[in-house]
């Protein structure tokens, strides 16, 4: 057994140092402004993620973390990606942002489509894009609040310097170094801050945690975002404190008309501030729609589950809980990776549809052959209505397969 | 009362802050600062605060694993805080704990069966000959496999570690479990399993937990009394009904109203509280909320209100306690 798994992991080894060289290479190269200028679907999107594919060449295996991740962030709207841990969406955040470990980590397919302005420049492909413009982007248009507060700020500069540090690197206006100050106060106070001459010349120690995540957001806000993306803003505060901050953004949406993209565990927290949801699993999306569509009528068994498990006033009853647990990432089924869990599957999901006996076959555009794959295939997302689309066999039928 | 697992009588903890070259004790930092509860056999008292309220010090002191200041806590009758070392480690089987992260509470250098048995082997709860399969026993019951046994933490998902932790802290067959923040580090799906899993064995041995957790509505949903604290002192007390139905302080009604609801139509006006936790080194006079409440008048700036019966049951320590 030793041997044969020991060739395995040769194998695996060889196979990623090969993907290694060929994508390092793809990268190094000069890229003309051709190549990663592209028009948006649709002009009023900030950002349209297009069957993103992220993928971990590890030395135990390929992890497809996402795997065909499809959203459309619109023009000053919160777009809510939930998912347990481990199920890629704090992935697909740092793929929008390029942030990826890499060699390992690598975007393998598909498009970030990014809308610089909504003026008449062409819209920017972030995953051909040259590192040179990435930078310029990052931390500027696109702008990334994270979930532990102590961490991301520097212990050895002070509040001020830090803040400043970001409009220097981005600095478009040509602004003074007084100016550049004068703009981190006013920004600490647009967050709420009270004394916020004072903590600008602050070290971190000096604040709590709720302090901390408010300069963590100004920083984020510093030089005019199009999007903000908040990975877990709220998860390391307490509930108080997270109520001050949900506040906060839901204000400063108003205030700035940046798009966010918050990321979180927390069903709660979603449904306090996003217009839109994803639920994410295992690397795709199998749930989407505004987050009416979601909360009141959840379609796939995976969301029902996730509402039904939330602790509420239920008395006495067993609280319901998803058995098993999520499926290993290193190579996953080619059928629906919720099938081993959900209590409702139904013969599609072992078989999938098949062509001439379903009655939907010919009535509807669906049919296991035609959307995706043979027997059991992973199932397509089905649209509900306009907004509301589900990825699970249940639906076949229902509604038109995309 | 009789039949109280656990009885706490005026628990305090303060840890002396030091300072200068000669580490000279300036201060006490008042983490417990009195405070009395019970908890009676196969019921589940939930401990709610912010961190740095003090809950976790409470646990730990009351079972003696970092020394008290002051006060009593007798479990099963017995002071633990006058006991000699060799009667507090025959009373250790009766009283357990739960860590909140499953992730470093399992020493990742043993496997599963030692961790479990290990306490049972060393107090004698079996003899030799029976601890496999009285092992095996316990992890049947908390929902892991047989082949688990000879597996190391490592490879285990966060839901089957915590089953761990559980499962070794029943081999000793205690009477009360402190499970401090249990499900705060897991997923909400194994969350779920989880907390199952605590209610079926209570319900099947007749424990006493005392529920540590800073999210209300697992503490809703698991408690039978619900105690509020803040800076170190018990402010509300009511069983779980009248508790989350009719809260009476002030501290109370705004983290109710700050856990966010699952319903996107009901995004109802808030209480925000302004500010953090003051320091338990310098603890506001008067009532210890004073400087975040909004029902703050002068006479909670100077006089601490007193702990009393607003209601049968319900206790609040509040000089404006509302709609009692």
């Amino acid at each position: 057994m030793a041997e044969n798994q020991r060739q395995q992991l040769r194998h695996i080894k060889r196979f990623n140092n090969k993907k290694f060289k060929e994508l390092t290479a793809k990268y190094q190269r000069r890229v003309a402004p051709s190549e990663y200028e592209t028009t948006m679907r649709d002009p009023n999107n900030v950002l349209e993620i297009d069957n993103l594919h992220t993928y971990f060449y590890t030395d135990v295996g390929t992890v497809n973390a996402v795997s065909g991740v499809t959203i459309d962030i619109p023009q000053g709207k919160t777009v809510g990606i939930v998912g347990e841990s481990g199920c890629g969406k704090s992935v697909t955040s740092l793929s929008i942002l390029r942030l990826l470990q890499e060699p390992q980590g690598q975007i393998t397919a598909g498009q970030l489509r990014f809308n610089p302005s909504s003026g008449g420049t062409k819209a920017l492909d972030l995953v051909k894009l040259p590192p040179a413009k990435m930078d310029a982007i990052r931390g500027g248009d696109i702008t990334m609040i994270f979930q532990e507060p102590m961490t991301t700020l520097n212990p050895v500069f002070t509040i001020g310097r830090q803040l400043d540090e970001v409009l220097k690197y981005h600095n478009i206006n040509k602004l003074s170094s007084r100016q550049v100050a004068a703009r981190s106060v006013e920004m600490l106070e647009t967050v709420g801050i009270a004394n916020a001459r004072g903590v600008y010349k602050m070290y971190p120690h000096e604040l709590s945690g709720g302090m901390r995540q408010r300069v963590v957001i100004a920083m984020a806000l510093m030089c005019g975002p199009k999007l903000i993306i908040a990975d877990e803003p709220t998860t390391a505060l307490d509930v108080t404190i997270q109520a001050q901050i949900l506040d906060l953004m839901r204000l400063l949406k108003e205030k700035i008309s940046a798009s966010i993209m918050l990321i979180t565990h927390d069903l709660g927290v979603v449904a306090e501030i996003a217009d839109f949801v994803a639920v994410m699993y295992a690397g795709r999306i199998v749930e989407q729609g505004t987050t009416r569509d979601i909360f009141h009528n959840p379609a796939h068994p995976y969301t029902i589950g996730l509402m039904k498990s939330r602790p509420s006033n239920v008395d006495g009853e067993r609280l319901y809980a998803i058995p098993g647990n999520l499926p290993n990432p290193i190579g996953l089924p080619d059928y629906c990776f919720f099938r081993g869990r959900c209590n409702s599957a139904v013969r599609a999901c072992e078989t999938g549809a098949v062509c001439g006996t379903d009655s939907i076959c010919g009535t509807n555009a669906v049919c296991g052959t035609s959307a995706g794959g043979s027997a059991g295939a992973y199932p397509p997302m089905f649209a509900l209505s306009d907004t509301h689309k589900s990825a699970c066999w249940r639906h076949i039928g229902e509604g038109a397969a995309l | 009362m009789s039949g109280n697992v656990l009885e706490v009588k005026d628990l305090k903890k303060y840890f002396p802050v030091r300072k200068g070259m000669l580490s000279r004790t300036v201060t006490y930092a008042r983490a417990v600062d009195g405070v009395s509860f019970s908890i009676a056999e196969g019921q589940t008292f939930g401990l709610v605060g912010e961190s740095g309220c003090g809950k976790t010090t409470v646990g730990r002191t009351l079972l003696r694993l970092i020394a008290p200041t002051g006060g009593q806590s007798l479990i099963c009758g017995s002071d633990v805080f006058a006991l000699g070392p060799e009667e507090l480690r025959r009373m250790r089987p009766q009283m357990q704990l739960i860590f909140q992260d499953p992730y470093s509470s399992l020493d990742p250098r043993m496997t599963i069966g030692e961790i479990i048995g290990e306490a049972p082997r060393e107090h004698g709860i079996v003899p030799k000959a029976d601890l496999r399969a009285y092992i095996l026993d316990i992890m049947k019951r908390c929902e892991l496999r047989a082949y688990h046994f000879d597996r190391y933490p490592h490879e285990f998902s966060g839901g089957q570690r915590q089953r761990v932790c559980i499962a070794r802290a029943l081999a000793l067959r205690p009477k009360l479990v402190v499970a401090d923040e249990p499900v705060s580090a897991l997923d909400v799906s194994v969350q779920a399993q989880i907390i199952n899993l605590m209610r079926d064995l209570q319900q099947e041995r007749g424990l006493a937990y005392l529920f540590i957790s800073h999210d209300l509505s697992v503490v809703e949903y698991i408690s039978d009394y619900v105690a509020v604290m803040y800076l170190g002192v018990i402010v509300e007390f009511a069983p779980k009904k009248e508790f989350f139905n009719n809260p009476a302080h002030p501290y109370t009604q705004a983290l109710l109203s700050a856990v966010p609801s699952p319903n996107p139509d009901n995004r109802t006006r808030r209480i925000i509280l302004k500010g953090d936790i003051p320091s338990p080194v310098k603890p506001p006079s008067g009532c210890k909320f004073h400087t975040r409440c909004w029902r703050c008048t002068d006479i909670c700036k100077t006089d601490i209100p007193i702990y009393e019966e607003a209601r049968p049951g319900h206790y609040v320590a509040c000089h404006h306690r509302l709609a009692v």
